[in-house]
């Protein structure tokens, strides 16, 4: 095991090359260009076990990794806003024809108008198409997230997208903890599919199907994909065993109430100091709900909080689909505050899609938990933790009406 | 009734960049004894901050690309260092 | 937590800068992050980037408002450090700038000839010098970074013989730069509001 600095994207290209893949096909987009220039590197330097091959757009890529998946391979590609919406009609191939890809898309905002930056839009409009979906807060969930992306799909035969913030996380650097190959190797053996495409067998995959027959493909793929839950956390369990790395869970309470220091040259402007952990979740009355680098700092705006005399606890959201309504539902005491902060907008309803996931799962909960929410951070606008206190208290005071 | 535009529009206006000026590490400066008003640099300024009539340069715009330096068929126009006199 | 931000202009090097303190605060055992801002990524224009250096995992995923230190790769970028926000409260930064001359701020400032340092050890491409690494050896040294990290990180950057001139640069800047007391506290500071545009 070794630390590293290197930025979120060259985390995400060093997984990548240590988990032998043997197909990767991108086309670059801002921000997830470097990741292609990375893994095209070691390409060129041999570095990899599988092949790269360019291609001339999105569609091109998800087709090209979709029939590489039918044929047995390990496949990789990643992307970003536009070029995930023009891959979208093969996202719904590849899940529907049960090909474990692993995808990871750099978050980007949508046009119109145009924006480099970071929000959900891109992803949470994909939510539909029978992908699992995993969300990561820091360097280290991107390293580690490639890892348990390819043990879940592979064995639920269900494509995965890794999510994480462009340019938050894409191109700033923090340090983490990289893994030995005999680990990696160990925890993720060479693929074993259970069918091939391949000129031998003679057959083809993906055939016209009648109603009884499509809809009993397209149920199966629903059932699985909730099934999935155990799955991704025992495959989380196996990963901290072996690596005796602690990882969060799918969704998971605030490990601290704040971090020493702050902004200054001494530390302590508009932060929070290690005395005032919340102590606990148990302690906590209201629950700050987000995920992607947004949660993060949430744990900061936790702290803040509680400081300021209203016990807080932040919630981060590592798996969107299969959505964890159980384990979100478990950490809720009868009676909080549950306030949800999203990164992207569901037109038509309020706030975003996480607020609208959160109301669903603690419906019949039966805990009267007051739930507000609202849609921070659009088009990669900045959220200091002040930003985050003022509308958290803005939606407490909403729950209060 | 008047409907409000609600489409994100924008129109080039002169200037919106602010003032790129500051990007510059050299300036172009024109000799107007050596020039014969052929218009090149005038057409070749991808910024348009080189006025048509008497090749004043805009400073406060002139991003220092060296374009006009090059283009010039008399060698009219030098490339100077900011900070340091022609 | 120690935070600084960089203020320079495209091709001066500002991410590489921010990625080398980072990469040597790591090597002294720390914690650290860089948030560059992206956005007019073009030679000349404004740039900017944040490093945090910490003794803790940072949570912090936004930028830096009111850090504890600004380093200037040119004079002429302080309306833009002004535009971003700093010194509220009366907790002034420590700037680190490239020139000669007190700049009209009310705050501790640390001046290095950078582009002298550069063009003695003939890191010059272009006609333009490489002052990123020189303001890497000032930095550290204000920030209280040992030089031995950030000679480790510029060695990794540039393995064999082209570091030497670098590390040259990075030392004779870490032992350069120099506080400068002002002979009289200049006004305090309004917010900018020319000279940035809406890059």
């Amino acid at each position: 095991m070794s630390r590293e600095i290197a930025t979120g994207n060259t985390a995400c290209a060093l997984a990548v090359k240590a988990a032998n893949v043997d197909f990767i096909a991108v086309y670059p987009i801002t921000p997830q260009t470097t990741i292609s220039e990375k893994l095209a590197d070691y390409a060129a330097a041999g570095e990899l076990t599988g092949k790269y091959l360019t291609v001339e757009s999105e569609h091109s890529v998800m087709s090209a990794v979709a029939a590489a998946a039918a044929t047995g391979a390990r496949t990789f590609t990643a992307t970003s806003s536009q070029g995930l919406l023009y891959m979208h009609e093969i996202l719904h191939y590849a899940a529907g024809g049960r090909l474990p890809v692993v995808m990871v898309n750099v978050n980007r905002a949508v046009c119109a108008p145009w924006c480099l930056y970071a929000d959900h839009q891109d992803s949470v409009s994909q939510r539909d198409t029978g992908w699992l979906q995993f969300y990561c807060a820091s360097h280290q969930e991107i390293y580690d997230s490639i890892f348990l992306a390819y043990k879940v799909a592979e064995q639920m035969e269900i494509p995965v997208m890794i999510n994480y913030d462009g340019f938050l996380l894409s191109h700033s650097m923090l340090p983490f903890e990289t893994l030995e190959q005999e680990v990696i190797d160990s925890y993720l053996p060479a693929r074993q599919p259970a069918w091939r495409l391949h000129p031998q067998w003679g057959g083809t995959f993906s055939n016209v199907a009648g109603a009884a027959e499509y809809a009993a493909y397209r149920h199966k793929l629903a059932q699985d994909t909730l099934e999935a839950l155990p799955v991704i956390k025992a495959a989380i369990a196996e990963y901290e065993e072996l690596t005796g790395r602690p990882q969060p869970g799918l969704v998971q309470a605030g490990s601290k109430g704040g971090q020493a220091g702050g902004t200054g040259r001494t530390g302590g402007e508009g932060q929070a100091d290690s005395e005032s952990q919340t102590g606990g979740e148990s302690q906590a009355e209201v629950y700050l709900l987000s995920m992607g680098s947004m949660a993060a700092e949430m744990e900061l705006a936790a702290a803040e909080l509680t400081k300021q005399g209203i016990p807080a606890a932040a919630l981060k959201l590592r798996i969107y689909r299969p959505f964890p309504a159980e384990e979100l539902a478990a950490l809720l005491p009868a009676g909080s505050t549950l306030i949800v902060l999203d990164r992207n907008l569901a037109y038509g309803h309020s706030g975003g899609a996480l607020l609208m996931e959160a109301r669903s799962a603690l419906y019949n909960s039966g805990k009267n938990i007051k739930i507000a929410g609202s849609a921070v951070g659009i088009g990669g606008q900045d959220l200091p933790v002040s930003l985050l206190i003022e509308e958290i208290r803005r939606l407490l005071e909403v729950t209060k009406s | 009734m008047t409907k409000e535009v609600l489409q994100p529009l924008a129109k080039p206006v002169y200037g919106a960049g602010g003032p790129t000026g500051t990007w510059r590490s050299q300036r172009p400066v024109l000799d107007k004894e050596k020039c014969t008003g052929c218009l090149l640099c005038w057409i070749y300024c991808p910024e348009a901050v080189i006025a048509r009539e008497d090749r004043a340069i805009d400073y406060e715009y002139c991003k220092g690309c060296g374009l006009c330096a090059r283009e010039c068929p008399v060698g009219a126009i030098a490339m100077i260092r900011e900070g340091e006199e022609a | 937590m120690l935070e600084l931000r960089i203020h320079g202009r495209g091709g001066q090097g500002v991410v590489t800068l921010a990625e080398l303190l980072a990469k040597g605060a790591v090597k002294a055992g720390k914690e650290a992050q860089t948030l560059p801002f992206f956005g007019v990524e073009r030679r000349g224009a404004a740039v900017k980037a944040c490093v945090r250096i910490a003794e803790e995992p940072i949570l912090l995923r936004s930028m830096s408002y009111q850090p504890g230190y600004i380093a200037l790769m040119q004079e002429n970028l302080l309306p833009y450090a002004k535009l971003e926000g700093f010194g509220q409260d009366g907790t002034e930064p420590v700037f680190i700038i490239n020139g000669k001359e007190l700049l009209d701020v009310a705050a501790e400032q640390w001046l290095v000839d950078a582009e002298k340092i550069a063009r003695d050890q003939g890191l010059v491409f272009g006609g333009e010098a490489y002052i990123n690494v020189p303001m890497l050896g000032a930095v550290a040294r204000v920030m209280g970074l040992s030089l031995e990290y950030v000679e480790a990180a510029i060695r990794e950057q540039w393995p064999g013989k082209k570091a030497e001139p670098n590390l040259a640069a990075a030392k004779a800047a870490y032992e350069k730069v120099e506080k400068v007391e002002m002979a009289e506290k200049a006004e305090t500071v309004e917010k900018a509001e020319k000279g940035c545009g809406e890059e």
